[in-house]
């Protein structure tokens, strides 16, 4: 009863779609959505995938404001509340020569969640507007995006820590700021807009482009 | 491809759907928006500020803050074109209403001076700009002030006060009022004319209405000294005026309250500002004291005396006294003043410094009570200081004022509880009078019960345990003083009783004297004693009654008829105890028991050891204690007075290791003992002995015999060892006859002596064999009897062996009992081998007779004393089968 899939060729267009849970693909029949084999939601791309990765991108473009403006930590140091932004922490370890450390902060805290936004804008665009780039060469940004995404994680983790550790009250004790927050919402929001982002439309949209003009973009 | 169209059309059908997705960027933005807008309507003022320099500014770490508030940030600091720095800092939205054209700043460091270190915070935090707001429009240009502007609580009273100099008046100086601090000096200026210093200082809003138009201030600052002919006299309030100086005021009750801003005149000390009141003093004597001597209360000065004058019609003294005002309500009627002198015994030392400076006068109001004291303005001084609460003032009859003096404390149980107020002769000069002072709240511990003793220093009792040493405080020992005794505990909820006016206490010598009552006072009773040598006892060596010292030896004479007396002192408590019919001994020295438990040493009491004793009771009836002239004889000891031993005389044919002093005991009780030992004309050994008058009628009887107990040692065992040690003795058992005083002794235990006298029997046999005295006798191997004795028969054929059957045991001796020796053991040798008998191991020592009674028979009637038996020589074997039933009487 399967029907055998020939490769080199889009499922869609064999009219084949594959069960995200169990890996096995099944025929594609427009009323029924139940993969055959686990029983689980079965869809021939990810439902609303371009409209969530946008809806999630814009938030996070919008949180990232905050995140670099306000202080992300404040120090209370002897009765008196220094705050810091993620750059002046950057500046200030550039300043006391641990350039190292700085670079590192400033890689995970604000260059990758500015580029992972970017990437996202640009192979979001790729696809709605039919830029006959390279599939291959999309696929490796979206995979890095995807890679590097987590690793922005890494500022939140210092500063819970540091929350946890420097309680002396008023001698000595850290506070997350409203960028924490921001900062988190950023890393969260592009983590799941790359994750919502199907990347079977980038040659979706190849291949439509080649073929005739269909409601593909509006996905 | 129509399959294509139709999955696509049904895509477009979903497409219309707008993932609520949306939500969440929508959100976003709004909440961008707004934080955009609170970032716009709080934006940050800046401000410029100009400091003469920028030491310990830092950028973005110095704060401007405002009643501890951070109310903003340095961001900058640039140097001033003219001079200085200027500062640029943001100031924060919310305390942007604060930056008016009178707004002042200025930096806040760590300041530390004598009387107050501020700003300590920032020796951690660093300095920080501190914001005083004021009036005008909005400015964002300020020049900083140098120093802080004068801070006043908010509505707090200013006074202006006007001085020659500044002394040690300065910013911060505190204002005291009865040594409280009620404000602070805040400026301190020289006038315009440059002849006046002004001083403003604020007065705090709680005691504001302390300063009335009349309030005269005065300075205290720090330490004067007034050196006069009459010493030098020093000054001091508190500390912190020591330091940093101070002002304190005085105001008049009757005073208007302050109501314009009046101008008052700082006046360098109290006595320039005339605000002391005055009071009259009168004295008996000022010797020592000084004009200018300062009156103290609990050790603060508050007046001086100005002025002393005599007056003739009081023959007094009168001391004009200037008091400071602010104990003026002090001076009701109750307050006292006193003398304080210089006090120096072994006791304490007080008032030293009065050696140099003069005596003062004590002062210390009048207790509190619910009635209003009246103000009073004339004063007798006391010479010396009088308990502040009503004290219960005792009049002490003492013999001599040893160990007493003036301020000795009395004491109950070790705390103290008053004084001695004081000592003089009673008025017939017979006496000490004490006066004592009981305190207010020990005054419930006096009843007319209550006694008195003087506390010595320290009470040796040494016995033969040791010696034991009580010391009273050290206080006490140096200085004695008096101890309360109660016969009854008195509760604390007693109240005070009342006591007779009149009433008077006699001063015991010691507490144990106390406890005997009032009758030691009463006139010893004399007697004398009459002996033929003067006993071992010396003047002043007690006389004891039941052990109990009752008065003493106060000398020796030797009577017309050559007798020696000894004269006593009763003490007139004890009179009672003395009668007719007394008895008096010498009870000297030791008493020495020794004995096998251990040497056992009596003594009467270590003073009588020492120093001899008398010991006096009532004699039984019947006993002449007197002589014929009617004084008391003294005899030896108290057996000696009462009981004339009675003298027995023992023969013994020999002597043995008898001595004098040897006991004799009956049933080990000693009832007398050798007294002498004489051999007399038949070559015997004749003991006199002393037998105790208690055992008199015992033991002197026809029929007792005396034997002599020795050490025994034999194979079958040892006996009385404890002769060995102890020496021998003599037991006696007491006869039943008629009273008697001359014995014959025995040499050892008589047959009949044994104390489990059952049946007598004798067994005859051709020699003594292994048997010995002690030997058992065993019937089925269990011991009814024993060997008491072994003799010779009369006509020397054969050996009379005598067993004692025990009582328990003598029915099983029948008529045909028979007798074997049971000593060593029964060899046999046979064909069948060798059989070897034994008997016990302690008849295989000791020797013994074994006996039996045949059963075939029948019953024989059981055998009488003395009745003879053979001692079987050999033995068969049959006899120990026998079993005969034999029924217990």
């Amino acid at each position: 009863m399967k029907k055998v899939a020939i490769p080199g060729v889009s499922g869609k267009k064999q009219g084949l779609h594959v069960c995200s849970t169990c890996g096995n693909y099944s025929e594609h029949q427009t009323h029924i959505s139940l993969c055959p084999i686990c029983d689980n939601q079965i869809y021939l791309r990810k439902k609303n995938s371009l409209q969530k990765t946008w809806a999630l991108l814009i938030t996070a473009i919008i949180f990232i404001i905050p995140a670099n403006v306000y202080p992300i930590t404040y120090l209370l140091k002897n009765n008196i509340l220094y705050p810091d932004t993620i750059f002046s922490g950057i500046i200030s370890l550039v300043d006391s020569d641990m350039i190292g450390i700085a670079i590192i902060v400033f890689v995970a805290s604000i260059l990758v969640p500015i580029l992972k936004i970017f990437a996202l804008i640009f192979i979001l665009l790729a696809v709605q507007l039919r830029w006959r780039l390279s599939a291959t060469k999309q696929l490796l940004i979206f995979t890095f995006v995807d890679w590097i995404g987590r690793w922005s994680i890494l500022d939140l983790f210092v500063i819970s820590i540091m929350v946890a550790v420097f309680d002396k009250g008023n001698l000595l004790s850290v506070y997350p700021g409203i960028a924490a927050t921001s900062f988190t919402i950023v890393v969260i929001t592009t983590l799941f807009a790359a994750h919502s982002f199907d990347t079977r439309l980038i040659w979706d949209a190849q291949t439509l482009t080649d073929t005739q003009n269909n409601n593909i973009q509006e996905r | 491809m129509t399959d294509d169209q139709t999955q696509n059309q049904a895509t477009i059908a979903k497409k219309s759907l707008i993932s609520p997705i949306w939500f969440l960027p929508i959100v976003a933005a709004l909440l961008g928006l707004w934080i955009l807008f609170q970032n716009i309507t709080h934006a940050n003022t800046v401000i410029k500020i100009h400091f003469e320099n920028a030491d310990s500014i830092i950028v973005d770490k110095t704060r401007i803050r405002y009643k501890g508030v951070i109310v903003g940030t340095v961001k900058k600091i640039e140097l001033d074109t003219s001079s200085g720095v200027n500062i640029i800092a943001e100031v924060e939205s919310h305390a942007k209403f604060m930056l008016r054209e009178k707004t002042q700043f200025w930096l806040v460091s760590p300041k530390a001076s004598l009387t107050s270190i501020t700003g300590l915070d920032t020796l951690f935090s660093g300095s920080y700009i501190n914001l005083h707001p004021g009036d005008g429009d909005d400015a964002t240009n300020f020049s900083a002030v140098t120093e802080q502007p004068i801070t006043i609580p908010d509505n707090s009273l200013l006074v202006n006060l006007q001085s020659e100099n500044a002394g040690s008046i300065r910013v911060g100086t505190p204002l005291f009022y009865k040594n409280i601090e009620v404000g602070e000096v805040v400026r301190v200026r020289l006038d315009k004319s440059d002849q006046f210093v002004n001083i403003k200082a604020f007065i705090n809003k709680k005691y504001s209405h302390l300063i009335k138009q009349d309030s005269k201030f005065w300075n205290i600052s720090g330490l004067r000294a007034n050196v006069s002919t009459a010493g030098v006299d020093f000054q001091l309030d508190s500390l912190t005026s020591l330091i940093a100086g101070g002002i304190t005021f005085n105001s008049p009750h009757d005073s208007k309250t302050l109501i314009d801003n009046k101008s008052f005149t700082l006046y360098d000390n109290i006595d320039a500002s005339n605000a002391g009141i005055t009071v009259e003093l009168s004295l008996n004597n000022i010797t020592n004291l000084p004009k200018g001597a300062g009156i103290i209360f609990k050790g603060h000065g508050i007046g001086r005396i100005t002025d002393i004058s005599y007056s003739p019609e009081q023959q007094k003294f009168i001391a004009t006294a200037s008091i400071n005002p602010q104990f003026s309500d002090m001076m009701t009627d109750g307050a006292q003043f006193w003398l304080e002198k210089t006090a120096l015994s072994f006791a304490k030392i007080e008032n030293l410094g009065n050696i140099i400076t003069g005596d003062f006068i004590g002062f210390s109001p009048a207790a509190k009570s619910t009635e209003s004291r009246s103000p009073q303005s004339s004063f007798i001084v006391r010479q010396s200081k009088a308990p502040i609460a009503p004290v219960l003032s005792l009049l002490l009859l003492a013999d001599d004022a040893s160990g007493l003096s003036v301020g000795n404390p009395i004491s109950y149980q070790g705390l103290q509880i008053g004084q001695i107020a004081e000592l003089d002769f009673s008025k017939n000069g017979q006496f000490i009078e004490a006066i004592i002072e009981i305190d207010h709240q020990y005054q419930y511990l006096i009843n007319s019960s209550s006694q008195f003793y003087l506390l010595s220093g320290i009470n040796v009792k040494a016995s033969l345990k040791g010696v034991e040493v009580q010391s009273s405080p050290l206080q006490n020992l140096i200085s004695g003083g008096i101890g309360l005794h109660n016969k009854f505990p008195v509760k604390k909820t007693a109240t005070p009783v009342a006591l007779n006016d009149n009433i008077r206490f006699r001063l015991y010598p010691s507490k144990s004297m106390a406890k005997l009552g009032k009758n030691v006072f009463s006139k010893p009773m004399h007697i004398s004693l009459l002996s033929e040598k003067l006993p071992s006892v010396s003047e002043g060596s007690p006389v004891y009654y039941q052990k109990f010292p009752i008065g003493e030896v106060s000398g020796f004479e030797i009577d017309d008829s050559g007798l020696m007396r000894t004269k006593l002192a009763i003490q007139g408590q004890y009179k009672h105890l003395i009668q007719k019919q007394s008895v008096f001994w010498n009870i000297s020295g030791f008493k020495v028991n020794a004995g096998l438990s251990g040497v056992n040493i009596e003594a009467d009491s270590l003073l009588a050891i020492a120093t001899g004793g008398i010991a006096v009771d009532i004699a039984p009836k019947g006993i002449n204690t007197k002589f014929k002239n009617g004084a008391y004889k003294l005899f030896t000891s108290y057996q000696a007075a009462t009981q004339p031993t009675k003298k027995i005389t023992i023969t013994f044919n020999e002597g043995y290791e008898l001595q004098v002093g040897t006991k004799l005991r009956l049933k080990g009780l000693v009832v007398g003992e050798i007294n002498e030992l004489v051999l007399n004309s038949n070559n015997r050994v004749e003991a006199i002995i002393d037998i105790d008058p208690a055992f008199v009628n015992k033991v002197t009887r026809q029929g007792t015999r005396f034997w002599i107990i020795r050490s025994d040692i034999s194979l079958a065992g040892a006996k009385n060892l404890s002769t060995l040690v102890s020496g021998v003795y003599l037991n006696v058992l007491p006869g039943k006859g008629k009273l008697a005083t001359s014995f014959k002794g025995e040499g050892s235990a008589p047959v009949l002596a044994n104390k489990n006298v059952g049946l007598p029997i004798a067994l005859l046999t051709d020699n003594g064999g292994s048997t010995d005295i002690g030997s058992p006798l065993y019937y089925r191997q269990i011991q009814i009897g024993e060997v008491i004795d072994k003799q010779l028969t009369e006509d020397a054929s054969g050996v009379e062996i005598t067993l004692n059957v025990y009582p328990q045991y003598s029915h099983l001796i029948r008529d045909n009992s028979i007798f074997w020796p049971a000593s060593g053991f029964n060899l046999n040798i046979g064909i069948t081998g060798a059989s070897l008998k034994s008997t016990s191991l302690a008849s295989l020592i000791k020797g013994g007779i074994n006996m039996s009674t045949d059963d075939s028979v029948g019953l024989k009637p059981a055998a009488n004393a003395f009745t003879r038996f053979e001692l079987k020589k050999e033995f068969n074997e049959k006899w120990l089968t026998w079993k005969l039933a034999i029924p217990k009487p």
